[in-house]
């Protein structure tokens, strides 16, 4: 072990984690995922624990990434180093705003926004 | 954003700062050479034509939030977070019409404040001061803010002194040459960021086909090209509306109405929405390639300036730095100018000083610029944080501001109550709604609280405005 130490592997090198304290919920599809590593990691993420949907989001040096366009659904994130230490299973549940929501506010956006452009290209009402 | 390794040697960076630095000032004591009085430095003799008035209203549009939050937007909320942007040209487009009638009704007036002061009177002069004063001061600190943490995460430049060397050359030359500095610089900047913006879309483009960022698109971030994508869709509204209270009642854009040439605002302010219009979704588009080129985002306010850098190398990186200094100095000299106006005419001289000489206007309205930008250094030094939610949390105040000013401008029959009420339940409102419900309806529900109560007002008032009060003269 100690002849691997000149080529900067740690004597005791410990197992990639998520910053993040524990499962995380997103409204948006999007979410930032922090971790700490002592070595190059692989960030994968599969979505309602099915395998064939896993696919490697980051391999490299960074301690973040920023995933997002994310769908309704569980996704399970994991990072592994070369060394092939496994951090904890991160949960990551993506839940959208109801839409009848959002549609009821666009609503509500497009006729203020349409009062404010009728009133001025009306222009003076009453000179 | 501090995981993200610099992309240009702080060498270069430093030659670049210093040789814009240089161009700056050169040029803002040049323009400045012809200013006597208050109205040649505030409102640059009030004689500034298209080209000028085109450029300077896209420029001051472009702020350091276009060209990294437009992106930033993107990766986001996809498509019509990009879109969403972009709305922020209606506010530009809006004021077109806006302007004109300003000009028409105001011909000698200096400031939004007096607007407020003539139309409403002192009490909701008062408020609009307040809100006004506060939205200002954010988006100045924001932005120097951002400059000194951009250049950092761009080139290594320590935070305090990218913040620190951005801010002084802004305030030298506005200092130095007023107004005229101002948008002589903007016409620069403007052409330097459009050039850039066009030449980085460019390259994307030639470096992965559309289908490809669209298969990319497709199956991995598959919500981003979702027509019904709810925190999308609520974004547009609100964000368009944001756009239209902070151009409709800030003295950025007022200035600019009072020092356009006859006949050039309206056209100006139209022609400076459609520039504008373009460069949110070309920065935006630059987001949503990154997948497609693979390259790694550790933080979504980054991922415009790491595509650039890996799609272009060096040169990429040094187009990003010229293009981030640019849009920050173009938005920050605006605001300083434009802020120490406004003190200058609606506090120093309608109440502290009325009977001032024009001559010792502008002197007072120099120091001014140089208190502001001693007092935004001071606050931006200990570097607490991003003021980007701040920033957000001036909407329901802007929002509440729009229909005050709209009737204001076009109906006799609004009135003092109408525009007291507008702008204090609105804002109240909206800010209830933002701590209680979210940032994305807060401006939204301002403008509605607000919409109502102005309009209430105007359908019972029996009272009409004489619009020749408006033109006061100095």
């Amino acid at each position: 072990m100690l002849l691997l130490a000149p080529f900067g592997a740690p004597l005791h090198a410990a197992a990639p984690r998520f910053v993040q304290p524990g499962a995380i919920t997103s409204d948006t599809g999007y979410a930032m995922i922090g971790w700490s590593a002592d070595a190059p990691v692989t960030l994968t993420m599969l979505r309602n624990d099915d395998p064939a949907t896993a696919r490697t989001l980051y391999s490299g040096s960074n301690s973040a990434s920023f995933v997002s366009g994310l769908e309704d659904g569980t996704y399970t994130l994991i990072l592994r180093d070369k060394a092939g230490l496994r951090s904890a299973p991160l949960e990551l549940t993506v839940i959208h705003q109801p839409l009848a929501r959002a549609l009821l506010l666009v609503t509500m956006g497009a006729l203020i926004f349409l009062a404010i452009v009728a009133t001025i290209l009306r222009g003076p009402r009453d000179e | 954003m501090s995981d993200v390794e610099a992309i240009l040697p702080a060498q270069t960076a430093w030659l670049l700062l210093s040789a814009f630095s240089l161009l700056w000032i050169a040029l803002g004591a040049y323009w400045g050479r012809r200013n006597t009085s208050f109205e040649d430095h505030a409102l640059a003799g009030r004689n500034i034509g298209l080209a000028l008035g085109t450029a300077t209203a896209a420029a001051t549009w472009i702020t350091s939030n276009t060209t990294m939050l437009a992106p930033q937007f993107a990766l986001q909320l996809g498509i019509w977070g990009m879109l969403a942007y972009a709305t922020a040209s209606f506010g530009l487009l809006l004021f077109a019409p806006m302007a004109r009638r300003i000009r028409t009704l105001m011909p000698h007036g200096y400031t939004s404040g007096d607007f407020f002061r003539l139309r409403y009177g002192r009490l909701a002069w008062a408020i609009f001061l307040v809100f006004t004063l506060f939205y200002s001061l954010t988006w100045l600190v924001s932005m120097a803010m951002a400059g000194g943490i951009l250049l950092k995460a761009l080139s290594g430049i320590p935070y305090a002194w990218g913040m620190s060397v951005i801010l002084a050359v802004c305030v030298i030359y506005t200092m130095r040459g007023g107004l005229a500095a101002v948008i002589g610089t903007d016409f620069i900047q403007s052409l330097v960021i459009i050039a850039g913006i066009v030449v980085v879309g460019f390259a994307v483009l030639s470096h992965v086909p559309i289908e490809r960022i669209h298969a990319n698109l497709a199956s991995e971030r598959p919500a981003l090209l979702s027509v019904l994508f709810p925190a999308a869709i609520i974004a547009i509204f609100n964000n368009l509306l944001f756009g239209l209270g902070e151009v409709f009642h800030n003295n950025v854009w007022w200035s600019r109405a009072f020092a356009f040439r006859d006949g050039v605002a309206g056209k100006a302010f139209a022609l400076g929405g459609l520039v504008w219009f373009p460069i949110p979704i070309a920065a935006g588009f630059i987001a949503l390639a990154s997948g497609a080129l693979n390259v790694a985002v550790p933080a979504a306010d980054m991922v415009g300036p790491l595509v650039i850098a890996d799609v272009l190398g060096h040169t990429g990186a040094i187009a990003i730095f010229i293009i981030v200094f640019c849009s920050l100095a173009s938005s920050i000299d605006s605001l300083l100018a434009a802020t120490s106006d406004l003190v200058t005419e609606d506090i120093y001289r309608r109440i502290l000083r009325p009977a001032a000489a024009p001559r010792n206007l502008k002197k007072v309205a120099q120091y001014v610029t140089l208190l502001l930008g001693v007092l935004t250094w001071a606050i931006c030094l200990p570097r607490i944080g991003t003021l980007a939610t701040v920033l957000f949390f001036a909407g329901p105040l802007v929002g509440a501001m729009i229909w005050p000013i709209v009737t204001g401008l076009y109906w006799r029959r609004a009135n003092a109550a109408g525009a007291v009420g507008g702008m204090l339940l609105g804002a109240g409102v909206g800010l209830a709604c933002y701590f209680a419900i979210g940032w994305y309806v807060a401006t939204l529900a301002a403008t509605a609280v607000s919409m109502v109560w102005v309009l209430a007002c105007a359908r019972f008032s029996n009272s009409r405005f004489d619009w020749a009060k408006l033109k006061e003269t100095a």
